[in-house]
């Protein structure tokens, strides 16, 4: 039996995979279709100090290869979150990850401080690359300076591991993963879905309520592999990497390149079962390779 | 609330039923929780280059034993999705996650029945007529649709027994001529009180029923539907604006009480 252990800051998972934020709810979802405690981590839905009803419907759009949404990081808020979403949470053994987001920064290092006051948060993930918010996400994750303020902020407002989860939209990756890293994030999740758009030909009018979306999918694994691959070469700690991961074999290579561990996000909607597939795949190729421990593939890409 | 399973499934049957209608018959090799009239399953095509996310379509009939199930499914070609859906051979595997969001609540007792199904809302409307028809004091079915080539399911409705049935056709070649929600204005005033509505079509007709009970203060049930990815609940796609703010279709829904749905201008809530 392979060892598919991985550290992810203080972190210990038993495997490396793990939901993207925003494709799995608040976890409870889809309790009754797979066994929450067979994956690596759970990562919630982007949780906010008040609660947030989104953009206007239509949120939805399938493209080729992939989809956009423009959901808009609705959720039922912080106190809401602590009161009916994370009891459920805490009767898993698998560690909690909270993704969370703010309007400015202090709001960021606010609710950072309550999240990480709360019972079963194993660690937080702070989302500065959603494409969908107009005054937050991505406008705090857009420089090497911005990133490292943030960071630096959360880092003192809380004890508990933060995570920075980025987008690919910079103009140079590895300045931006080397800011959170040297302001002491634990590690970064690249990337977030990408600026997107559609456009109705008979009303002439976007397809989406928000205008523009963000798009996911396999369509865009090929950006995220690379931006993995760009930040595995800069920094030291270890990288989520998440991106249009359909199956064990898209995991595996997101590991080459450098990924400590992988989230899995559209993918779950089209087979709710696909990240313990993945996790069956990636023990399977392991054992077909002769290889003991996961972390013998982790950054073992050769040029 | 019913738990839905996530199961590969078999096309026993793909009956073309009218031009772009079609009725497929999937075999699961599994029993599912109690299925309601109103709930739903996603569809998703094994290996399908040409489209990613599984498609939502009701639950049109069931037959649920201990160690199987076969749904039945009413489908009109519509896009990339229905017309390869369409196209299946039998025996083709097909991945179904069911059953999902809530049915139709049963009416109170004694309540008179109106239900009104435009175009494709005869989908989940067909199996609540039955559930209901036995318990009910009087039933009222009322189907509209464009012509009489969309009255796919008229043969089976004129099999049901001790219910009224109505039909109008845009273009006035069955039936009445005209939109079905004219036919609502037949339906008598004086029984308000003691009457419960299901609807489910095109949204244009759905606010028009809705503003009807409104007025007249009658218990309404509608079926909503919107593009969605997880039908779980958990992708906050498919929301429709009630009065409690945006609320999953999937989860939540697809059926509301029409006094909960906030419409917007152009009807789509």
């Amino acid at each position: 039996m392979p060892n598919l252990k991985v550290k992810v800051g203080r972190l210990e998972l038993q495997n490396p995979v793990m939901p993207a934020a925003g494709t799995f709810g608040y976890g409870e979802e889809y309790a009754s279709l797979i066994d929450l405690n067979r994956l690596g981590a759970i990562v919630t839905k982007g949780i906010s100090l008040a609660p947030q009803e989104g953009n206007p419907p239509p949120r939805i759009w399938e493209t080729r290869g992939g989809m956009l949404n423009s959901v808009g990081l609705h959720n039922v808020g912080l106190e809401t979150f602590a009161q009916q979403k994370l009891p459920f949470l805490r009767l898993f053994k698998v560690p909690v990850i909270v993704n969370f987001f703010g309007y400015t920064i202090d709001e960021y290092a606010e609710v950072a401080k309550r999240l990480s006051a709360l019972e079963g948060v194993a660690a937080l993930e702070a989302n500065l690359s959603c494409p969908n918010i107009k005054a937050g996400g991505i406008h705090f994750g857009g420089t090497p300076a911005s990133v490292a303020e943030m960071t630096k902020k959360l880092i003192k407002s809380t004890s508990c591991a933060i995570i920075i989860k980025l987008s690919s939209q910079v103009s140079n990756i590895k300045e931006v993963v080397l800011a959170a890293e040297g302001e002491g994030a634990e590690a970064v999740t690249l990337i977030n879905s990408i600026p997107a758009m559609a456009i109705d030909l008979d009303q002439k009018k976007p397809v989406l309520g928000g205008v523009t979306g963000g798009l996911s999918g396999p369509a865009i694994k090929p950006i995220a592999l690379k931006a993995v691959w760009d930040a595995a070469s800069a920094v030291k700690i270890p990288i989520i990497g998440v991106g249009g991961i359909m199956d064990y074999r898209d995991a595996l290579e997101f590991l080459i390149a450098g990924a400590t561990a992988v989230q899995v996000g559209t993918a779950n909607f089209i087979n709710p079962t696909t990240m313990l597939e993945i996790i069956e795949g990636i023990d399977a190729f392991l054992k077909q390779k002769g290889l003991k421990n996961i972390g013998e593939i982790i950054g073992s890409v050769e040029l | 609330m019913s738990s839905p399973l996530y199961l590969k499934g078999e096309i026993r049957e793909n009956k073309e039923v009218g031009y772009l209608y079609h009725r497929l018959r999937i075999f699961l090799p599994h029993s599912l929780d109690p299925i309601t009239p109103g709930q739903f399953a996603m569809l998703s095509l094994e290996g399908s280059k040409d489209i990613l996310l599984p498609r939502p379509f009701s639950i049109h009939n069931f037959e649920r034993e201990e160690s199987f199930v076969f749904l039945d499914f009413l489908i009109k070609v519509v896009g990339k999705g229905t017309a390869l859906l369409a196209k299946l051979p039998i025996r083709s595997p097909i991945r179904v996650l069911a059953p999902l969001g809530k049915g139709f609540p049963d009416p109170p007792s004694g309540y008179k029945i109106v239900i009104i199904a435009g175009g494709m809302g005869i989908a989940p409307l067909f199996p609540l007529l039955v559930r209901l028809r036995a318990a009910s004091p009087s039933v009222s079915f009322l189907y509209g649709t464009k012509s009489h080539d969309d009255l796919v399911c008229l043969p089976e409705l004129l099999d049901v027994d001790n219910i009224t049935l109505k039909i109008t056709t845009e273009d006035g070649t069955k039936g009445e001529k005209g939109i079905v929600t004219k036919l609502l204005e037949h339906e008598t005033d004086e029984a308000a009180e003691k009457t419960a509505m299901y609807a489910c079509g095109p949204e244009p007709m759905l606010k028009a029923v809705a503003d009807f009970a409104a007025e007249r203060k009658i218990l309404c049930w509608m079926s909503l539907e919107r593009w969605m990815a997880c039908g779980v609940g958990a992708c906050l796609s498919c929301v429709a604006k009630t009065q409690e703010g945006y609320k999953c279709t999937c989860k939540d829904g697809p059926i509301f009480a029409s006094k909960d749905i906030i419409w917007r201008d152009n009807a789509k809530p």
